[in-house]
């Protein structure tokens, strides 16, 4: 895909989907850390199956930003970890600093909560969309600000071509975590790891990124994981839920089944909290 | 709300947390112990010393030696006495040019930011105007125009030393002023001066000490500089300024000169590094307390 | 208009508007909005971010001032802080803010900062151990410092501090959006319990129309600087008639495990 003879529209949709490699899934087992004596993360076990949305529920505090985190070796510094994270037959744990920086961005992607401070205020979207494109993908100047455009485009974005043009502070939060979502899928990842994507958004802005996140698993075959405390979110985009306390997986279980039929008095605590369900008790 | 904050939040808590931690770098203990040396011959000299620093009992001009192991000077004072004498002088007048400068510039800092339109601009155009000029210059022209002495010397830096604290608090509560719970005070009926004093500078005085700590080598060093001049402490009071002075008169007599700059360099470098730790475990300590 | 103006009690603002100077460039964050809240209710005041219901509180607080328009509380018009002391009167209006992490002070012990609220309160204050009670937290809190307590433990504490203080209205600004989901609903109904047990109003401004429909009797939809549609609670919730409202209710995803993403107009 990135000879040179191939025509720039080529370097788009229809190649960029990874049609040979299946999807690929993140297999977490045994997963410990302490820190300074603190254990923060207790033998977590986690199957992020390829394909589909994997949520990761949990209070703050839980441990669960700190799992999804160490799948790419991202803990604080003094970390004692143990445990594997299998993906594609290597253990992420035990890659060395280059090993894990190509995976890094590339094969798994992070979206982050806050889309505005995950950006470089006084560069533009096209030079911060494509210069990992040209580091990672080895891509031309045109070829990657093709590619950008493109994926402008399938992250709806209005006029994708002024928005590569544009800087940060020129688009609304919800614009800004579309164009976060395009700039990691830039380089083609197998995983996304979305942590509180849409929490910092309006609640009607929400619905088009959750929207735009199952679109990407169902349409492109990318695996996700989901890691919010809003279990109305989890209801909508989630097919399998785990839910964390204290650094342990309490329950894990399909949508439907953590969400209607909780077997662990937590989980069950954190659903009769939503304002639907308290309203129904009160009413 | 997400756990990345607190993932860093962990990070620098567990790196570092108080100032005592702070100290125990390799820099801070030497910091430390120099500073400690100079704060125990500035309090218990007078014990500590071999002779009176004043007293003009020996040969002129004598090398280090048994008797005299720092040497003497060209009216045979003993040389280590003197020394030991000037931290009693250069400490002290540092010590309350910091403390006054530290005081007055946080206050009218603390106004500016607080009050802002007019009052603010005439206070930073004023201290634009100190800023123009390089600070011993201006500090030298003061006291040359005030007269020499240890009195005028203090007043000359305090002049110098004043807005760099206002610049820095001012910045300081034109962020806090906008906190939540400074607002909150106010509409809970606190006047301007009480929310001053109660919510705002509490919250920036330990770090505006700390800076202070560190300005305070800076400010052994002026009254050195002034001394040197002529303009700051007097002759005959032992003072390293001076002492270093009397050494460029003789310079074939390198002690003179070198036992009282080992001084100021030691003092300097000892509060420099007990600055600096403090200051990296500040910058610690705030992002752990902001989230 | 003539029906806003007639009750003297409460808060009642006029056909307020509210613009923000930056940089040269003049912005209305709040169009002609006229509203009231009278003693001892519960209004929420819903909208999404920018639509001005955050400067609305402000202005009730007199922390900006209006261009046009008024607000008066209880008959006395509330004229912008400044540098004044805040009148006595106007004491009464509290509020609890966004950010947990802000709305206290850093430096001072829990049991100060509620000593301080109380000192104001016009009639007899409730106990330190009592505020402590009435927001679910221990008594010897008191004696700690903000940075030893949660985000949820902080807000209850802010909700204390302001009880304290003996509110005839209690603004809450966004206060629960930094909070768990799962503390959401609880700290919404713990202001709603404290106002109505104290006898204040509470006007409760919030982005979350599901919270706002557990604690309110009266819901204001707010976009773009205006109120386009206001009525009883569960009018709004089941018969919303502007099209915003509508696509504010239909957003919300519904915790039902079935995997359904909200339409979006």
């Amino acid at each position: 895909m990135s000879e040179n003879g191939t025509p720039i529209t080529s370097a788009s949709s229809d190649d960029d989907d990874g049609a040979s490699k299946g999807p690929f899934g993140v297999e977490i087992s045994g997963l410990d850390l302490e820190l300074d004596g603190r254990h923060l993360l207790r033998n977590v076990n986690l199957s992020i199956e390829p394909g589909k949305v994997t949520g990761l529920a949990g209070e703050s505090g839980s441990g669960k930003s700190l799992t999804s985190y160490s799948i790419l070796q991202l803990y604080p510094e003094g970390s004692v970890v143990s445990g594997s994270v299998m993906f594609r037959g290597r253990n992420l744990l035990a890659l060395g600093r280059r090993e894990i920086n190509a995976v890094r961005g590339r094969q798994i992607a992070f979206i982050f909560q806050d889309p505005s401070s995950s950006f470089h205020p006084m560069i533009s979207i096209k030079g911060q969309m494509t210069d990992h494109m040209r580091y990672h993908l080895h891509l031309s100047r045109r070829q990657a600000e093709a590619r950008a455009l493109d994926l402008l485009t399938r992250v709806q974005i209005p006029n994708p071509r002024e928005a590569l043009s544009k800087y940060p502070h020129q688009f609304s939060g919800g614009q800004l975590q579309r164009i976060a979502i395009a700039s990691a899928l830039a380089c083609r990842p197998e995983i996304i790891i979305a942590d509180e994507p849409t929490t910092a958004l309006d609640v009607t802005v929400q619905a088009g990124i959750l929207r735009l996140l199952r679109g990407l698993c169902d349409d492109l075959g990318l695996t996700i994981l989901l890691v919010t405390h809003d279990l109305g979110v989890m209801s909508a985009l989630a097919d399998n839920v785990a839910v964390m306390r204290e650094g342990e997986i309490i329950e894990y279980g399909t949508r439907r089944q953590i969400i209607t039929h909780p077997r662990h008095p937590y989980t069950k605590s954190l659903i009769d909290a939503l304002p639907m369900n308290v309203g129904r008790i009160h009413d | 709300m997400s756990e990345s904050m607190g993932l860093i939040r962990w990070r620098r808590r567990f790196a570092s947390s108080k100032f005592a931690r702070a100290l125990r770098t390799p820099l801070g203990i030497i910091g430390g112990v120099f500073v400690v040396f100079w704060v125990v011959m500035a309090i218990f000299g007078p014990q500590i010393e071999p002779y009176d620093p004043l007293s003009q009992q020996f040969g002129r001009l004598q090398a280090p030696n048994s008797t005299n192991w720092f040497g003497t000077d060209q009216v045979g004072r003993d040389i280590l006495s003197r020394v030991i004498a000037s931290a009693r002088v250069s400490l002290p007048v540092a010590f309350v040019i910091v403390a006054l400068s530290v005081a007055i510039g946080s206050f009218i800092g603390a106004l500016a930011g607080y009050l802002g339109k007019a009052f603010d601009e005439i206070i930073m155009r004023l201290t634009d105007i100190v800023f123009a000029f390089p600070s011993i210059i201006l500090a030298m022209i003061i006291s040359a125009s005030l007269g020499p002495g240890v009195r005028n010397a203090i007043i000359a830096l305090l002049l110098v030393c004043w807005p760099s604290y206002a610049r820095i608090v001012r910045s300081m509560v034109l962020t806090l002023k906008s906190s939540e719970f400074v607002i909150s005070g106010r509409l809970m009926g606190r006047s301007v001066l009480s929310s001053l004093f109660v919510d705002v500078l509490p919250n920036v005085m330990t770090s505006i000490l700390v800076l202070g700590f560190t300005d305070f080598g800076g400010a052994v060093l002026m009254v050195a500089s002034l001394s040197f001049l002529g303009l700051g402490v007097l002759p005959p009071s032992p003072d390293w300024g001076t002492m270093v002075q009397e050494g460029m008169n003789n310079f074939s007599a390198w002690w003179i000169a070198l036992f009282p700059g080992i001084a100021i360099l030691t003092l300097v470098i000892g509060v420099n590094f007990v600055g600096d730790a403090l200051q990296d475990s500040l910058d610690l300590q705030n992002s752990t307390e902001r989230a | 208009m003539t029906s806003n103006t007639r009750s003297q009690e409460g808060l009642v603002m006029n056909d307020g508007v509210i613009r923000y100077h930056t940089a040269g460039q003049v912005t209305t964050a709040v169009n002609g909005v006229s509203m009231w809240i009278r003693a001892g209710e519960v209004v929420g005041l819903v909208g999404e971010s920018g639509c001005g219901k955050s400067t609305i509180a402000k202005a009730i607080c007199g922390l900006v001032p209006v261009a046009s328009g008024e607000i008066r509380y209880n008959g006395m018009t509330i004229e912008p802080l400044g540098l004044k002391r805040r009148p006595v009167a106007l004491r009464t209006i509290q509020m609890v803010f966004q950010n947990p992490y802000a709305s206290l002070n850093p430096r001072r012990r829990i049991g100060a900062q509620l000593e301080d609220a109380r000192r104001i309160n016009p009639g007899t204050a409730p106990s330190v151990d009592d505020l402590l009670d009435m927001v679910d937290l221990p008594r010897d809190s008191a004696g700690l410092y903000p940075r030893q307590f949660s985000g949820g433990q902080r807000q209850r504490i802010a909700i204390a501090r302001a009880m304290a203080t003996g509110p005839t209205l209690l603004i809450g600004d966004e206060p629960i959006a930094s909070l768990d989901a799962s503390l959401q609903s609880k700290v919404a109904l713990l202001m709603r319990d404290v106002a109505a047990k104290a006898g204040a109003a509470l006007l409760f401004i919030s982005h979350d129309l599901a919270v706002v429909h557990l604690i309110a009797d009266r819901i204001m939809v707010m976009h773009d600087g205006r109120i386009v549609e206001r009525g009883e609670t569960e009018r709004i919730w089941n018969d919303p008639q502007d099209p915003y409202t509508r696509q504010l209710l239909s957003a919300i995803p519904i915790p039902d495990g079935l995997g359904h993403i909200p339409e979006v107009v």
